[in-house]
């Protein structure tokens, strides 16, 4: 059974994909459920036209914006997601950061949400620009544009937070 | 200040992406609720249905129940606005002459049929009833305490102890029952708009000849209302004024009578005389022999179909039996039916006073004001 292979293979890496947009482990949990039920019962329909990752991610990322969509529509509607973290619950209570990681995370949080999507497959899930466009139904053009803008506001807005190469610690 | 470069970046934020990933414990708690919940369920458990069902059943019942209450609703109780109604047979075509009265609360159902006490024995009752159309009436002769009326479109219900009966309304005075019997009133029920006349004198008096008036002879008893009314052997000449103004309803007119209907009847004289009924601009309908105009009775004498001035009630109250000719067309002479007829601008809509004797609107449509000659305001000295 492919399912449970599957899940052996990925849960972790949608878990973390799912987590770091809602910043909440409980949900993380129940996301990434639905997200593996999905896989499961569509499994027939999964042709191999890309990979199975790249498939379970694209159903990872419409399960979550579904998510964001009936619990806050208009925080959805109006791409206002991130303004939420400010008063939410700080992520060091669930995840254990470090400092220089927390500011990261901060700032990667404070980030449009289209920013936030492209930085996160990209750079952290470590997704080709091809296989990001599929996911996120993206033309591969605005998948380069969009990540390039986003990294550059990144860098932006880490160093308006006084980050620079000097107290960068590796 | 140098800027951080991408690799660097890109280093920290795969790191980052690390911090995110589950424990192995989320994960076999993930994978234990997957896949024993994604393990499809087999057996069939009533109470899962159960909420499906009794939403069907109310979803049901409420169905039912509206249908049922609309239904009722639709008919409207008009028992009271029915007491004291008098509702009498006029077909001929069952072996039955029912007469309703509607007295408080009591409902009387009479035959009157004569023929009845004539048929024998029931080879006879078999013969006699050949003639007859409607050889099963429903109605029963009795008396019925506590009867309800109820009215939807232009049906009446008339419900009783044992028995119910619908009557249609097809006139304003005119019903028919369920079993094709035709019933006529001389109460018109749900009328409620009237017009009326007060000014127009049901008789004409003597008046003085001035230099606006001429004399006419008429001989006809087309405007008789019972004492030989505009006829010259028993009052003489009319006196006709042509300060002709403007026209009113009830006003009784001089006018060249159109060529067409000459043409088809040579014995129609060429100057004839009627009663202004519709002015331009309304609607007149003749029902039941009743004039409405633009959908309102008009309550006067001449509104009504009559025979030398009485209406139907009278008349067949008033004229020996072997002076009816026929019952039948008689009665369907007091309840005549007229389409609606527009009276167009500069036409008048008129009508004698004896519709079966004379000739008007009915057969020319409405005439045209410049064939009026005058208006005939009374009898010579």
């Amino acid at each position: 059974m492919s399912g449970e292979l599957w899940f052996s293979e990925y849960s972790d890496a949608v878990y973390s994909y799912i987590f770091m947009l809602v910043k909440d482990s409980h949900t993380a949990e129940d996301l990434t459920q639905e997200t593996f039920m999905k896989v499961i019962a569509n499994e027939h329909q999964f042709k191999g036209d890309s990979s199975v990752k790249t498939w379970i991610f694209r159903i990872a990322y419409t399960t979550t914006m579904s998510y964001f969509r009936k619990t806050n529509p208009l925080m959805y509607f109006f791409d206002l997601h991130s303004v939420r973290t400010e008063h939410g619950a700080s992520t060091e209570d669930i995840v254990l950061l470090n400092s220089q990681q927390k500011q990261f995370y901060d700032v990667l949080s404070q980030l449009k949400k289209s920013y936030q999507q492209v930085i996160i497959l990209r750079k952290i899930q470590g997704f080709s620009t091809k296989e990001t466009s599929s996911i996120l139904n993206w033309s591969e053009g605005k998948v380069k544009m969009s990540l390039s803008r986003a990294l550059l506001a990144f860098k932006k807005e880490l160093e308006k937070g006084g980050f620079s190469i000097e107290t960068f610690i590796r | 200040m140098k800027h951080l470069s991408d690799d660097d970046l890109a280093k920290e934020l795969k790191q980052l992406g690390d911090v995110f990933r589950p424990s192995s414990l989320q994960i076999e708690k993930m994978r234990k609720s997957i896949f024993t919940q994604a393990r499809p369920k087999k057996t069939f458990r009533i109470h899962t249905l159960l909420p499906t069902f009794l939403s069907l059943v109310v979803l049901f019942s409420i169905g039912v129940g509206l249908y049922m209450g609309l239904g009722e609703s639709g008919q409207t109780n008009v028992t009271a606005s029915w007491d004291g109604m008098y509702v009498q047979q006029i077909s001929r075509t069952s072996p039955t002459y029912y007469v309703l009265e509607f007295r408080e609360s009591t409902l009387t159902v009479k035959d009157d049929f004569l023929g009845a006490a004539f048929m024998g024995d029931d080879r006879d009752r078999e013969k006699a009833l050949q003639g007859y159309k409607i050889k099963e009436p429903l109605l029963v002769a009795g008396t019925y305490e506590n009867f309800t009326v109820k009215h939807k479109g232009d049906t009446y219900t008339i419900v009783a102890d044992g028995f119910s009966y619908e009557l249609k309304q097809k006139g304003p005075r005119i019903f028919v029952g369920e079993d094709g019997i035709e019933f006529s009133t001389w109460k018109y029920l749900d009328t409620t708009e009237v017009i009326t006349d007060d000014f127009t004198p049901e008789r004409l008096g003597v008046v003085t000849q001035s230099e606006h008036t001429f004399l006419a002879e008429w001989g006809s008893d087309a405007m008789d209302r019972g004492e030989h009314d505009f006829e010259f052997h028993e009052h003489g000449k009319l006196v006709v004024s042509t300060d002709v103004g403007e026209l009113r309803r009830g006003h009784v007119v001089y006018y060249h009578m159109p060529p067409s209907v000459i043409a088809k009847n040579t014995a129609i004289p060429e100057m004839y005389i009627g009663r202004v009924v519709g002015l331009p601009g309304e609607t007149v309908e003749i029902k039941g022999g009743q004039v409405f105009i633009d959908d309102k009775l008009l309550d006067t004498f001449y509104g009504k179909a009559t025979r030398r001035g009485m209406g139907e009630e009278e008349y067949f109250k008033n004229t020996p039996n072997n002076a009816i000719v026929t019952e039948q067309s008689t009665r369907e002479y007091f309840n005549m039916n007229v389409d609606p007829v527009v009276v167009k601008e500069n036409t008048v809509y008129i009508l004698v006073d004896q519709w079966w004797r004379g000739t008007d609107s009915r057969d020319f449509g409405a005439l045209s004001i410049d064939k009026i000659e005058g208006i005939i305001i009374g009898y010579e000295k």
